[in-house]
């Protein structure tokens, strides 16, 4: 091959892996925001990654829509089934929460596997890239505005972690019953907690479509949403900097360590015990993982 | 009256924790609520709170019922607590435990929590309270690493941050020492020179009868008695359901009715 064939085929490379853990810090900061700051833990995060995702194809190839009313609306409504299925499921707690949610990810995945209006098995494909004034974005800009839309989901972040909702959030988990007794609507700010992160995984969901074109029901499925957990409590839950040291090392290993691409899933699984046994608060974080099952397993091992 | 209860019952399907109590509480008084154990004084308090629906009578505070209301809208109303198992918020540290009260506007609109911070004159206002708890070195440690006298002394500051019409304290006593007990004592009889209306769960008698204007007796889920301390303690009501009936002559069977 000549040289610059050989440059740019690197550099697409570059590009995509970037575009990649942008997006998995996008979904790692969401989750932050529900299982970290408000501590209720969420095992279906995939499904609203997959609903934002749908949303903009849909909107852009079916209905014409332009990608920048497409970006804002795949929040809205990942946002709004967030609510919807917040308000049926934050009833329950810890362990039954995560089941719950997790149930809910299957849930939404099949529902796009078997409607036809969603592709059903084929998936949806050609799905456009962003164009801004006659200017088509290739991968370079794309990344640029991936860069953009993560730097401002830190900036949110710790502007929220800073706000009387930030506060709320984390003396709920801590304590729902001295929440309550210092009149903190707990479950209002559950259920807020919920929409903020199930949309800001929507919007990550939308960038996803956009970048790799072609969306099939298959890549929101349980899987990732371990992904993103292991991620998020390999690297510390409850602060920014943890959801990004778990998205970019997590992220990043499968590209440097290409021999364990293949076991991803089993390491990532084992990761998440091992962690919660030795780490519970991961490499920068400040809080555990809420679910007991984990918890009780170090218990058992020193009794 | 600033608290009045009407009759409350609170029943846990056949156990009837607390059975009809009638009680009122005047501004500026502080009531003990004693009673030996599983007398329903801790039912009472927390049906008080709202953190349950009595099953049958009414509460009403300031003038308003809160019977039925959640425990966020209570708190809303100017009732602070403690917990007799401490509840601070741990993973947060001493200042931010006194913060969390203090935004009990926004907590109300939580879109409006969104957009508003706490500031300096929030952050002011919680040294001022931990100061007074005896707490001002301690404020940028993590709650979880205070001791239990410590912790005890962080709700009450908790609680005051709430700008309470009434305070009630679930058994601050319970596990201290001596000496804890002792400032614990004081800063109470501090609060009292400042006429906030207080509720207090209390085992110790002798701290009840140093503290309190008037007590409540319960047991069985029933008020016994209720009088100034010196009238509860020559009680012979109350002295039955400490201690047990004295010189028992009768059969022990019957004595277990």
């Amino acid at each position: 091959m000549p040289e610059r064939v050989v440059a740019e085929v690197s550099l697409y490379y570059y590009l995509v892996v970037g575009i990649t853990l942008g997006l998995y810090s996008l979904l790692s900061l969401s989750l932050n925001i529900i299982t970290g700051y408000a501590g209720q833990p969420t095992l279906g995060h995939a499904a609203f990654f997959g609903i934002g995702a749908y949303t903009s194809a849909l909107l852009t190839t079916r209905a014409g829509l332009n990608f920048w009313l497409a970006l804002p609306l795949s929040f809205l409504t990942a946002a709004l089934v967030g609510w919807v299925v917040g308000l049926a499921s934050l009833r329950v707690k810890e362990d039954f929460l995560a089941i719950t949610t997790m149930g809910i990810n299957f849930v939404v995945v099949s529902f796009f596997l078997y409607s036809p209006y969603f592709g059903g098995a084929l998936g949806l494909g050609n799905i456009p890239a962003p164009a801004l004034f006659g200017f088509n974005f290739d991968k370079t800009a794309y990344f640029g505005l991936v860069a953009v839309v993560t730097i401002t989901v830190v900036l949110f972040s710790r502007f929220l972690e800073k706000t009387w909702m930030g506060l709320a959030f984390r003396a709920l988990r801590d304590d729902e019953e001295a929440a309550l007794a210092n009149g903190i609507k707990v479950q209002a700010f559950k259920l807020w907690a919920f929409v903020l992160g199930t949309g800001l995984a929507g919007l990550a969901g939308s960038l996803y479509a956009h970048h790799i074109t072609f969306i099939s029901a298959g890549d929101f499925g349980f899987p990732l949403s371990i992904t993103v957990l292991a991620m998020a409590v390999f690297g510390g839950l409850g602060t920014v900097e943890g959801a990004l040291a778990g998205a970019l090392i997590l992220g990043l290993a499968p590209e440097v360590f290409r021999f364990l691409a293949d076991y991803r899933m089993l390491v990532y699984g084992g990761l998440l015990v091992v962690m919660m046994l030795f780490k519970p608060s991961g490499l920068l974080g400040r809080t555990e993982l809420k679910i007991n099952l984990f918890r009780r397993l170090p218990a058992r091992r020193r009794g | 009256m600033l608290l009045e209860l009407r009759g409350v019952k609170k029943h846990f399907g056949g156990l009837k924790a607390v059975d009809g109590v009638d009680a009122g509480l005047a501004e500026g008084e502080i009531l003990g609520l004693v009673g030996p154990n599983g007398a329903g004084k801790t039912t009472l308090f927390n049906t008080i709170c709202g953190v349950y629906r009595p099953t049958a009578g009414e509460i009403y505070f300031a003038g308003r019922k809160i019977s039925g209301l959640p425990p966020s809208t209570v708190a809303g109303l100017g009732i602070g607590r403690t917990f007799q198992i401490s509840r601070v918020f741990k993973q947060m540290t001493v200042l931010e435990n006194v913060l969390v009260p203090q935004g009990l506007l926004f907590y109300n609109q939580p879109w409006r929590s969104l957009w508003h911070r706490p500031g300096l004159a929030e952050a002011e206002k919680a040294r001022r309270l931990l100061q007074r708890v005896g707490l001002a070195e301690k404020v940028g440690l993590t709650a979880a690493q205070l001791s239990l006298a410590e912790q005890r002394r962080l709700e009450i500051a908790r609680a005051l941050a709430l700008k309470p019409k009434l305070l009630m304290l679930d058994e601050p006593c319970a596990g201290l020492s001596q000496e804890e007990i002792r400032a614990f004592v004081a800063l109470v009889k501090e609060l009292r020179q400042e006429r906030l209306t207080m509720v207090l769960i209390e085992h110790n008698m002798a701290v009840a009868a140093e503290l309190c204007d008037r007590i409540v007796v319960l047991s069985y889920g029933k008020k016994i008695a209720e009088g100034r301390p010196e009238e509860i303690q020559r009680d012979p009501a109350v002295i039955q359901a400490y201690l047990g009936e004295e010189e028992v002559e009768r059969p022990v069977r019957a004595s277990i009715r």
